[in-house]
């Protein structure tokens, strides 16, 4: 089932991060671990806008219990993808490796036309115990 | 003191005897970052200790985190010291995931800081 299918450009940013929150919380996503997942997908999105060419797509699809968000860009592609932690001291290449770091499982695909990249997050049934909000 | 309203974040600049505290309020992410990087210069460059309060932030991204790198580093080549202080909720666990909390973080915040 979609949920969400957007465009990517780069003055959306903010609006997408808050209609991934939206959405991902309607589906039962909660707590840390939606705010993880969106996260994620605005490393993904973020990436997009500053080395896929600035404009892409995003595909967020509820299956069952497990949600993927799907960003596709028209960029030139990316030759070597690093996804390791800097050091405290350097700046720069944080977002890939806190994507993966944040959601479940961090796929990228890359094709003639671009590249695609997924992130998933699992939705966990609230406890009996847990309190309401 | 100066206030400035952004679209999805705030700041405040108060300059005291003994540093500068420069509260952060709201989401920043990637769109931000330019101006974050300098409102911290501007903070920085009149102040020998800047404490960056981050109670009331409630999103940042890798951008954001670069800034922040960033800033401690331009702070530490002038002597300043930049403090990044009261990191709650997503924007601790994310500072501390990234091991920024462990080099530019301060002293830890006290176990039940007031709501």
């Amino acid at each position: 089932m979609t949920l969400l299918s957007e465009a990517i450009i780069a003055s959306a940013l903010t609006r997408l991060r808050h209609a991934v929150t939206a959405a991902a919380g309607s589906a039962g996503l909660t707590d840390d671990a939606l705010e993880d997942f969106v996260l994620a997908v605005h490393e993904l999105v973020t990436n997009v806008i500053r080395h896929g060419g600035g404009a892409g797509e995003l595909l967020l699809r509820q299956d069952g219990d497990v949600l993927t968000c799907r960003v596709t860009d028209r960029g030139p592609g990316l030759d070597d993808v690093v996804v390791r932690l800097p050091t405290p001291e350097e700046a720069g290449h944080r977002g890939l490796w806190l994507a993966q770091r944040l959601s479940g499982a961090l796929v990228i695909d890359h094709s003639p036309g671009g590249v695609t990249a997924s992130v998933t997050a699992r939705i966990t049934p609230p406890r009996p115990t847990a309190q309401g909000r | 003191m100066t206030v400035e309203q952004e679209t999805t974040w705030q700041w405040r600049c108060d300059i005291e005897p003994d540093g500068t505290v420069v509260t952060l309020l709201g989401e920043i992410d990637m769109a931000g970052a330019d101006h974050l990087r300098d409102v911290l210069r501007k903070a920085i460059a009149q102040a020998t200790r800047v404490d960056v309060d981050l109670a009331q932030l409630t999103f940042i991204d890798s951008a954001v985190i670069n800034t922040l790198v960033a800033a401690h580093k331009h702070a530490a080549d002038l002597d300043v010291r930049l403090t990044l202080v009261n990191p709650t909720g997503h924007v601790r666990r994310v500072l501390a995931v990234t091991g920024i909390l462990h080099t530019l973080g301060g002293t830890p915040s006290p176990p039940d800081p007031p709501a």
